[in-house]
């Protein structure tokens, strides 16, 4: 969460496979840089959340 | 020409005013409208067809002056003298989500006295006591509500004024943090009067146990501005930051919930979640155009020590 526009992570699905999903404000070519494709051998996705905000 | 329909063309020149050539026109002011329906007897509908007169207020004939009493028929066609008083545009009627409801079921529009709204999630029991459940920054103004304050149903967005509208005061709250993470964002209040509330959700029914959220578990809510809807867990364990009035804090420990359409809208916070089998499974507590993030129910029941009344 030190990467910049970077939000929050948690525990998603893709395409039937467990993913660490990296929740991020804007997808943006910088911030795919950042995130790796795969963290501790788990694979990562890129998901856009926005700005979250208390309801 | 029918008798009826001219009829009701002399009266529309007579009373209200409306030209028509070779006509001269009036106006009672008492008259609101005029139509052709069947002829109403002590409160029974006959087979006779009239001319109905509309009025703002029926009056007895005698307090009348002449001119403005409206004769048994016009042109051999009986009248029938409507009350409907003076019609109006429409006014919008708030939905039972956004108004004052008592008792009030889970699901319906609360707030702290210095809040906009926010929604009454559940009632849930604490020993021997009952209680609204729902968000900190909806019934404890983000740590800013002192313990007895008033509780408004429906909130004050809504219209909630406290002294007539209040249905509960601050109990208790989990203290928000910005300086370590959080895993609830939850306060409960006690009700004033135990029958001001009930246990059912807004069509959903009553609560029956909980679980844990697990991803694509089908899931659906109550909230005040969205209402009921419907939407599956995409993630759990996560970690975010989220904004509040005074800055972000970060939350661990949440599940996110999305649907076709969105889940849940800015008054939604407080909202219970729970799955097909009514297992109450998160609070919902905040989100953005895109998802819905929730405290796991368990984490809330363990903070204020509740479970929900079933």
């Amino acid at each position: 969460m030190r990467v910049d526009g970077v939000v929050g992570v948690g525990i998603g699905s893709k395409a039937g496979t467990r993913v660490i999903q990296v929740y991020v404000k804007e997808v943006t070519k910088a911030v795919c840089e950042k995130v790796p494709a795969i963290l501790d051998g788990h694979p990562t996705d890129v998901v856009k959340v926005g700005e979250v905000r208390k309801l | 020409m029918t008798d009826l329909a001219h009829a009701k063309v002399v009266c529309e020149a007579c009373y209200l005013g409306i030209a028509v050539e070779g006509m001269r026109t009036s106006v009672n002011p008492n008259v609101q409208g005029v139509g052709i329906g069947y002829k109403v007897t002590h409160r029974i509908s006959t087979k006779e067809k009239a001319l109905q007169v509309y009025v703002d207020r029926k009056i007895y004939e005698r307090l009348l002056k002449p001119e403005d009493r409206i004769p048994d028929e016009v042109e051999g066609v009986p009248t029938d003298i409507v009350e409907t008083g003076k019609f109006q545009i429409g006014r919008k009627f708030p939905p039972i989500y956004q108004r004052r409801v008592r008792p009030a079921p889970a699901g319906v529009s609360v707030g702290h006295h210095k809040v906009s709204a926010g929604t009454f999630g559940a009632l849930v029991r604490e020993g021997g006591d009952v209680h609204i459940l729902s968000n900190n920054h909806v019934l404890a103004n983000e740590n800013e509500g002192k313990v007895g304050d008033p509780i408004l149903q429906p909130g004050p967005y809504d219209g909630g004024r406290p002294d007539r509208d209040t249905i509960g005061q601050l109990a208790d709250f989990v203290k928000l943090s910005d300086e370590q993470t959080n895993t609830v964002d939850a306060a409960i209040a006690t009700p004033i009067v135990r029958d001001d509330v009930a246990p059912e959700v807004l069509h959903i029914g009553r609560v029956k146990g909980d679980a844990e959220p697990e991803i694509d578990m089908a899931v659906r809510k109550s909230g005040r501005t969205t209402r009921y809807t419907e939407g599956v867990v995409t993630a759990t364990d996560v970690t975010l930051r989220v904004g509040y009035s005074h800055g972000s804090l970060v939350f661990t420990d949440q599940f996110l919930v999305s649907a076709r359409g969105g889940f849940s809208g800015p008054g939604d916070s407080g909202s219970l979640i729970v799955d097909r089998e009514n297992r109450a499974v998160g609070l919902l507590f905040a989100g953005s155009p895109f998802t819905t993030v929730a405290n796991r129910w368990t984490n809330v029941a363990k903070a204020l020590k509740v479970k929900p009344v079933s």
